[in-house]
Parts: structure tokens; sequence; C-alpha cells
């Protein structure tokens, strides 16, 4: 569950709420989170430790490109950050990883 | 590899006769035979044990990251990255494969002979094993279910083309076409080898230890003496002191095992064979409900000689949620709403360019591959063809496996994406492995003889994926299971 708060703290999981459908009710968002959090606790240590510092640094590197935070952000702002960020290389891989996570967790998940 | 610091003192001592390591295709193969023939067998497995009662229970995002190494996404580091997956349970990636099981071809074992300078398996002999291993899985041929829309279109499209395809071979025995056997057959109907082999070796007196990681080979001069193993549960350590060791920890996990021991730490795992899947998404333009019915019942093989092969694949909602993650959000939550009308294919293409355990970082191995200018070559033919079949199947919209192209319309369309894709846009995942310790002379670069026997050391036996000569252009647990037994077979004839 220690993925699962670097996560949340992130401000990550507010932008995927906010812009994809499958993740806009908390349930499903909650879902997201947890399968997310949860498949990153059993990656190898290195790769944990390389997403949670890509995750720490998504405030900054969100506020970068959008000037705004994650959590103030408009839907449109949201989605033109997340795409810039896609096309970063190595930050657009971490972000497509815990994407495709949250969304098989939001969609094929049990509730919490 | 970096190697280990001293291992501390374990808190237990095990002596045992035969010690398997690993339960999945090889190590139950390994644990039956044994126990068969009267030896005392001890199976370590790293995973838990699921029943079907509690796979039935579980939701499949649950499933995947307890039954899976890695959640399910090990990552191959290269261009692209690509994602592996693999099981770590009671029964191996059997619980969670599709259950297809085929023979390796002829033609195939033919190369690997040639390659790896050692005969005794050659089609018959590997016809009589493969027999034994469909007998004891209660191998069926998969018709179509009420569902499985995504297969007659694909089965029909072939036909029009005059392309071959097939019913699979599955090791199911009444499949509920519950759609879910990536995650564990919730029904107890696909025959993984926690249903079958491994209940027959207790019966036969094996002990099973799930939960129980082996996490070093000890030996005295080139004898091996022992397996150092950790209770992931407690952290207690204990050492077996087998008289012969069956290493079947998978394509990665036993050239890993090796290495740490300091065993072949030259050979094992530089080479690793891997088969490349394509996703690509269909819409067609009415309802295909590709969620209802099992994993998929129509596989063309029109090009199976140059190691491709088509197929749907298990749709779920979360499955394509996943493969449309590098996509916009807008065009993320079209495609969801619009399900009923997609369906997902893979295309199956082995891969020249090998992959390969390059170091240890943080005490997990790092693979990496080098796709070669074949295979990126290889990928686009394979797509086009992919293409030119789901087009004649009737869909009217495919999105390729690259989160940045758009939807290809016609085949020009596919003409022009394969044209602009490079290496690096590939979105790629594996789930078959193999040849990291290949069955092989030493001077052809061997790591075993064809009774599993690790060159240069005696009481190590490898018995798994890795120890296929290369990779078989077919799913691989038949040939995994029918090599597994020929080992065995040899190892207790030559006692
Ligand atoms: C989603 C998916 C679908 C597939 N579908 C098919 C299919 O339909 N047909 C087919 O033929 N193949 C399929 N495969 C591949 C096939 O299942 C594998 O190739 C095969 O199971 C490999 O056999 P193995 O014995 O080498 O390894 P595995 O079956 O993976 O077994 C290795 C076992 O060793 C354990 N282990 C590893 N390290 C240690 C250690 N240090 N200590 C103790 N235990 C350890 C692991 O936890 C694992 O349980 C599929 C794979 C996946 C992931």
């Amino acid at each position: 569950m220690r993925a699962a708060r670097t996560l949340a703290a992130s401000g990550l999981p507010a932008c995927w709420g906010r812009v994809y459908a499958a993740m806009r009710d908390r349930p499903a968002l909650r879902r997201a989170v947890v399968h997310t959090g949860g498949s990153l606790d059993r990656m190898p240590r290195a790769y944990r430790w390389g997403t949670a510092a890509a995750l720490a640094a998504f405030p900054a590197a969100f506020f970068a490109a959008t000037g705004r935070g994650p959590r103030r952000a408009t839907p449109e702002q949201t989605r033109s950050g997340l795409r810039r960020l896609r096309s970063v290389p190595g930050y657009g891989q971490v972000l497509r990883a815990t994407t495709a996570l949250a969304l098989y967790g939001a969609l094929d998940g049990g509730a919490p | 590899m970096t190697r280990l610091g001293r291992a501390p003192r374990p808190a237990a001592e095990v002596d045992c006769d035969a010690l398997v390591v690993g339960s999945g295709a090889g190590g139950s193969v390994a644990a039956l035979e044994l126990a068969r023939a009267g030896r005392s067998v001890t199976v370590l497995e790293e995973g838990p044990r699921v029943g079907t009662r509690e796979l039935a229970e579980a939701d499949p995002a649950a499933s995947m990251r307890r039954l899976y190494r890695n959640a399910g996404a090990t990552a191959v580091f290269g261009t692209p990255t690509i994602a592996f997956g693999e099981a770590c349970a009671v029964g191996g990636t059997t619980v969670v494969n599709g259950g297809l099981l085929w023979a390796p071809p002829d033609a195939v074992l033919h190369r690997w002979a040639a390659r790896s300078g050692y005969g005794g398996n050659g089609p018959a002999a590997v016809a009589a094993r493969f027999d034994e291993v469909r007998t004891r899985l209660g191998m069926t041929v998969q018709g179509h279910g009420d569902g499985n829309r995504d297969s007659r279109l694909l089965a029909e499209a072939a036909e029009s083309l005059g392309w071959r395809w097939q019913h699979p071979q599955r090791a199911v025995r009444g499949c509920l076409h519950r759609n879910q056997c990536a995650t564990g057959c919730p029904t107890g109907a696909k025959q993984s080898t926690a249903l079958t082999y491994l209940p027959q070796a207790e019966a036969e007196g094996a002990r099973i230890v799930p939960g129980t990681r082996a996490v070093r080979i000890g030996h005295r001069g080139r004898r091996v003496r022992s397996v150092e193993a950790v209770e992931a549960a407690t952290g207690r350590r204990v050492r077996y002191r087998p008289r012969t060791v069956f290493l079947a920890a998978g394509p990665i996990g036993t050239p890993v095992l090796l290495r740490r021991s300091g065993i072949h730490t030259r050979t094992a795992g530089r080479r690793i064979e891997l088969h490349l899947n394509l996703r690509t998404i269909a819409r067609f333009p009415d309802t295909v409900d590709a969620a209802r019915g099992t994993m998929f019942t129509a596989q063309v093989h029109e090009h199976s000689g140059l190691g491709v092969l088509v197929m749907p694949s298990n749709l779920t909602p979360g499955g394509l949620g996943a493969a449309l993650a590098s996509r916009d959000p807008r065009q993320v939550d079209a495609l969801l709403a619009a399900q009923d009308r997609l369906a997902v294919f893979t295309t199956q293409v082995r891969m020249q360019g090998p992959a390969g355990i390059v170091s240890a970082v943080g005490g997990s191995p790092l693979l990496r591959h080098g796709m070669t200018r074949a295979d990126h070559h290889m990928l686009r033919l394979a797509f086009r063809r992919t293409a030119r079949l789901l087009f004649a199947a009737g869909a009217v919209e495919l999105l390729p496996p690259t989160g940045s192209a758009g939807p290809l319309r016609s085949a020009a369309d596919a003409e022009a994406y394969c044209a602009r894709v490079r290496p690096g846009d590939w979105e790629l995942v594996s789930v078959h492995a193999t040849s990291g310790c290949p069955m092989a002379r030493p001077e052809r670069g061997g790591v075993c003889d064809e009774a599993g026997r690790v060159h240069g050391w005696s009481g190590l036996h490898l018995c798994d994926a890795s120890v296929l000569p290369g990779a078989p252009g077919v799913s691989p647990q038949g040939t995994i299971m029918s090599f597994a037994h020929g080992i065995v077979g040899r190892h207790l004839e030559a006692r």
C-alpha cells in the first residue's frame, strides 16, 4: 500500500478522475489507485524506486507543462498536460504504464 | 550479475531425495514422474497455492496482482520496452495461460537437432511424450461457444482469403466460456498443472511447499549439495539437502538462480528467445460482443512458416482500457463506450534478436532485448497480413499497436502506417520466453545435455522452458512438458 500513498500524493489520480470517464466516480478511482499501487508494490525494487521518483516529480512536471497544479487544472488543461508528459522520453513510459494499470483496476477490479 | 552477500545461517535443514524448484509446466512433470518412480520429492514454489474457489471469488485485477510475477509486467528494456508476463503460483504460468496445447512442428525439431548437436528429441520421440501430456491434460479441440463472434469472423475472413485456420487444441475439460483464462480459470475447466500433474504427484507422495523461494544453490566443487530457500511469510531460511535438484524456475528464474549460484555465469540467460505479441484493436460496424466466449476459438496459421500466427485475444473492459492507455483520454472514453463493437486481435511473431539478463539491480534481474531490423521488418509484414485479414473480416477501423497512430480505415492506411512506424513505436507484449539455458553441446553454447544435466556439474538438472534450444513458433507449453518428460525419463533410466 506504500505505492498507493505515493500515487495519491502525486495528484495523478485526480487527473485521471477528471479526464477518463472510466475513473470519474469515486469507487472506480479507488479501484484504480488500489490496483496501481498494489501492482507497483509487487514490482522489483529498482522499478519501484524509479516510479516513485517519477510520481514525486509529477506535480512539478505537470505544473511545468500546464502552469497549474494537478489538483486544480481544468479537464482541458489536464488532457493537454498529460499529452505533453506522455511524449517525454522515459516519463511517458511511466505515465503509460501507470495509466494502463489504473484503467485495468478501474474496469476489472472489485470493491476495494 | 551481482552476487548476494554471504547467506545467514539457515533456521532449519531438511534432507530430501529429489528437490524440484518451481511448479510450472516443467517442474510439474518432474514432480510427478519422480514421485511415480518412488522418489521422495519436495517441490519449492515461490508463489501461493490458489484454488478454483478462490479464483472464482477474486476479481480479475486482484488475481493479476496475486498470480503474476511483478503483477504481470516484467520490463524487457530496449527499443521498444517489451512487457513480459509470467506467473508466480503453484502450477506456474499454466494457471494463467490460455491452455493452448500444441506439439512442436517437425521442422522446428529438426532445426533444433542440427543446432544443438543432440538427436534424441526427434519428431517420433517428442510425439510419444506429447501424447502422454495430451492424455494427462485431457486435450480437446476447442470449437466455437455461444459467443466467440470475433473468432467466427476471423475464421470466415481466413476462408474468404483462402488462408489456413484451425480451432485451437486446448487443455480444458468442459470450458464454460467465462473469458477469464488469463487471471485463472474460475470454473476449474482449464487443466493447469495445479489441477492435474501436481495433485497426482502429491497422491504419489510428493510434498509441495508454496510461498518458498530458492535463493541459491550450494555446491562443493562441482557437486550440488544444497538449496537455500526463504519462506515468504516468515522470512525464515531453510537449507534443503537433496540428492538431486531439478531446476524448473521458468525461462527467467532458472538462469537467474544459476548465475546467482555461480553456475554457468557466462552462458545462462545470455540469450533468451521471445515470441512477440502485436495487439490490434478492430472496430466492426455491428455488435461483436467479444467479451462473450472463451479466449478464442480460431487461430490463423497461414503464415506459421514465417513464425506468424493471428488470433483474437481475451477481451475484458480492463484489458481493453489498458491496451488504450497511451491514447488520448477522449479517444479512450469513446472506444470504451463502443466496446461491444470492438475486438482485440493478437499477432504472434517469433523474434530473432535475442533478449537476455544483463545484470541484477537491487537483487532483481535486468532484462534487455536487441530487436533487429529483420524483426522490425517481420513485425511490419505481420501487421500488414493482420490488417488484410481483419478488413476481410469486416472491420471498419483498426487501431495499430502504436499509441500515437490514428485509426486505419483501409489497406492503403495500413500500408502508410507500416511505412511510417519506427522500431520504438511498437507496443509489444511477450508471454513466451525460452532457451536461456539451452540443451545443446557445450561447444555450441549449451548449458545442459539431453537429460537436462548441467554441463560440468553433478546433481543438477534443468527442466523447463529455459532448456528449449529455440522458440518453437507455437504456444510452448506442450513442447516444454514433452521435453520435461524426456529429461526425467532419461534421468530415471540412467539410475
Ligand atoms: C497470459 C499467458 C498466456 C499463455 N498462454 C499459453 C498457452 O495458451 N499455451 C502455451 O503453450 N503457453 C502459454 N503461455 C506460456 C506458458 O504458460 C509458459 O511458457 C510455460 O508455463 C513456462 O513453463 P516453465 O515451467 O518454464 O515456467 P512456469 O510455468 O512459469 O513455472 C515456473 C515456476 O517457478 C517458480 N519460481 C521461479 N523462481 C523460483 C524460485 N527462485 N524459487 C521457487 N520457485 C520459483 C515460479 O513462481 C513459477 O511458478 C502463456 C503465458 C502467459 C503469461
